[in-house]
């Protein structure tokens, strides 16, 4: 069926509005988001803690790999261990991007560049504190008191950073400088993550 | 494989036509069956319980009365008094089992996901049973589920290790992974999801994961305690010892006669989480002989320590005995124990004395090596006891004899006396560790025991220094008195043979 001009006119109109809204709406949601320039900066604090630990953890099995496994076997564990860091350095930083969503835009979106890396290492910290207490307690149940103590502590820390290189420009800058130097690791590790996740996938499929 | 097969209405009537032929055929069809045809169709059931020291038996001498109900139906058996493991952990034990070789030569000796070397991966007991049985294979113990993943290609039935647990926690056999089994354990049960140290390789997913594990059991304790005051058993996934043997119960139920089956339980291995009815029931005062904290002793426990431990895993496996006992009732009361060769066993023992708590030691003494073997043969009604020394390296020419096919050229055990073998009291049986050494490489860092004629010769050589340790097990089976320091010279040809024979198998691995 034909439609008359001003049919025409009406429906052009309604789907100009209509997108205007997608792109208000995407404009608002991309707006609540950090921006795509910070991310790279923070993601490679994330993967420097993330997979320095991952090599300290198979330079710990090393010797006893080596033991009963040859060299090539040696180097599946090691794409394991790699494919995992990539895995687990993706997860972590969508959680640092979530919260920067989630929360007031002046608590963690605005200077997400040294924020989001603030928080990528106090966090870090805190698992490895965890890891050690739940050791030191030989995996028992740890009381509930210590955990949520033990919290209370990681976010005061937290918080005191923050407030700390928000008023501190300098320690921005030098926080920025270090953030810049540990890019390069990003380079390094994510080929490496992204191909030991091709090769763990073509041995596991 | 599935063998079985829908009938059809077809099928059926092709069947009744041919059922003349077959009668007039069989004078020929039965000259040219070999005579094995008679027990070829008898299924063959091994029950391993892990780590299960026969010196922890009042059968064979303790005084606590761990298993009264296994023991009533060992008076139907053939029972072994001086079986020994060829290894003294879950990997070189089980290995030794299942390829009737000793560990210097299917090299699964270290502690790990190392396995079975390719060489003999062929040579395993489900490849002798593969044609003329369904093979079915269940461990409960990872490191035993390792090696049944090298044997894969042998098995009809795999189950998974935690198939009859009550968590789910095992990653290596689950979807993907398990084509990469042996790969997946190494990384991410022995690296990424890691407890008991702090080496592992994830920063954010081990600790919460950790986090999830201890409160998950914990609760699971809390639910249990009326049942288990100490808690729950544990293989890393916690399980119920009444829900693995209805388990393994069901899964004979539905088993494809002839079969082959391989039952590697967990239970009495640690930790010890005895029944409410078994706690305390051997707080009886008794005291083990003391025996003083071995030179080269990786736990140094206490006495009181050990002593606890060794009642604690006295209680629990009386514990185990009383629902275990329902497995052999099944198998007697279901008429599977008559068509069937069971075997019941371990992998290796365990030794809670001389300072070291359950495996994890350099160390063989008799508590760690003697296991318990006993064989139910079809129509079996006396008990029939065997004193020879045998290995657990005997069970695979054993059981291919059982069914008619010769002994692998590969294997270093012997017959059973009993069924084929001979008695001999002069018989060499060794027993190793080298949880530290390279699997390819020269044995430099083990230890090694030979027993022969009531005698047993120790070698302990590690970089800080070698030691001989000699025993007379007719007069002192607790091994309180090494003789070798007073009289080295008796000591001579048994020494002489252990280091001849360390060379010889050295000498293949030489670079
Ligand atoms: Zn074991």
């Amino acid at each position: 069926m034909a439609l008359t001009p001003d049919q025409s006119q009406s429906q052009t109109q309604a789907i100009e509005f209509s997108r205007e809204k997608e792109g208000h709406s995407l404009h608002v949601l991309a707006s609540r988001l950090p921006g795509w320039r910070e991310i790279p900066f923070v993601f490679g604090g994330v993967v420097f803690a993330i997979y320095g630990w991952a090599v300290r953890g198979f330079l710990y099995q090393v010797s006893s790999l080596y033991l009963y496994h040859t060299l090539g076997e040696i180097f599946n564990v090691f794409f394991y261990l790699m494919a995992f860091a990539l895995l687990e350095s993706l997860f972590v930083m969508g959680a640092l991007i979530l919260a920067a969503f989630i929360l007031p835009g002046k608590w963690f979106k605005e200077g997400f560049i040294y924020k989001g890396f603030i928080a990528a290492w106090v966090g870090s910290i805190a698992m490895i504190r965890l890891e050690y207490y739940l050791f030191s307690l030989n995996y028992a149940v740890p009381s509930m008191s210590v955990l949520y103590g033990g919290m209370g502590i990681a976010l005061l820390v937290l918080l005191v950073l923050l407030l700390l290189f928000q008023n501190i420009l300098r320690l921005q800058r030098f926080l920025l400088m270090v953030e810049e130097r540990m890019q390069i690791f990003t380079y390094l590790y994510i080929p490496l993550g992204i191909l030991s996740l091709i090769l763990v996938l073509l041995r596991t499929n | 494989m599935n063998r079985k097969k829908n009938i059809s209405r077809r099928d059926f009537l092709k069947f009744v036509s041919l059922i003349p032929l077959t009668w007039l055929a069989r004078p020929i069809a039965h000259a040219t069956l070999p005579k094995r045809e008679g027990n070829v169709h008898r299924n063959v059931i091994i029950l391993v319980f892990d780590a299960w020291s026969a010196n922890h038996l009042r059968f064979y001498g303790y005084p606590r009365d761990t298993m009264p109900n296994l023991e009533r139906f060992m008076e139907k058996a053939t029972v072994f008094h001086n079986h020994y493991s060829a290894g003294t952990f879950t990997i070189p034990g089980t290995a030794s089992m299942l390829t009737g070789l000793y560990p210097w030569s299917h090299r699964a000796f270290s502690l790990g996901s190392g396995g079975i070397i390719k060489e003999h991966l062929n040579d395993q007991i489900f490849s002798i049973f593969s044609n003329t049985h369904s093979t079915l294979a269940y461990a409960q113990n990872k490191f035993a589920d390792i090696l049944l993943f090298q044997c894969a290609k042998y098995l009809d039935t795999h189950l998974k290790v935690g198939a009859f647990n009550l968590e789910h926690r095992f990653l290596y056999n689950f979807g993907p992974f398990k084509n990469d089994p042996q790969m997946a354990f190494a990384s991410l049960e022995n690296n990424i999801l890691l407890d008991r140290t702090t080496s592992s390789s994830s920063l954010f997913v081990n600790p919460i994961y950790n986090l999830w594990k201890t409160t998950a059991t914990r609760d699971n304790d809390l639910r249990f305690s009326d049942e288990y005051p100490l808690g729950l058993p544990d293989n890393t996934e916690q399980f119920l010892l009444a829900d693995v043997v209805d388990g393994a119960i069901q899964t004979l139920r539905g088993l494809e006669e002839p079969g082959f089956v391989y039952f590697h339980f967990y239970p009495p291995h640690e930790n010890y989480m005895p029944l409410k009815p078994f706690r305390n029931i051997f707080n009886d005062g008794w005291q083990p002989p003391v025996k003083p904290v071995h030179r080269l002793s990786w736990g140094k426990k206490s006495r009181a320590t050990l002593n606890q431990l060794n009642r604690e895993y006295d209680e629990y496996m009386a514990s185990w005995d009383a629902e275990v006992s329902r497995l052999f009732q099944y198998m007697e009361d279901s008429g599977l124990l008559e068509r069937s060769y069971v075997i019941i066993t371990a992998d290796h023992g365990e030794l809670n004395e001389r300072g070291e708590r359950g495996h994890f030691t350099p160390l063989i003494f008799d508590p760690l090596i003697h296991i318990p073997l006993i064989i139910f043969q079809p129509g079996q009604k006396k008990r029939k006891d065997v004193h020879t020394y045998t290995s657990s390296i005997d069970l695979l020419p054993t059981l291919a004899h059982l069914i008619g096919s010769p002994a692998p050229s590969w294997v270093e055990g012997e017959l059973l006396p009993e069924f084929g073998g001979v008695n001999d009291p002069g018989r060499s049986i060794y027993s190793m560790d080298a949880k530290t050494n390279a699997s390819l490489a020269p044995l430099t860092k083990t230890s090694i025991s030979l027993t022969k004629n009531h005698q047993r010769l120790t070698y302990y050589k590690y970089p800080d220094g070698e030691q001989f340790e000699f025993y007379n097990l007719e007069e002192d089976r607790e091994e309180l008195r090494d003789l070798y320091p007073s009289r080295p010279a008796d000591a001579v040809l048994i020494r002489d043979e252990l280091l001849q024979k360390l060379d010889e198998v050295n000498r293949l691995f030489k670079a």
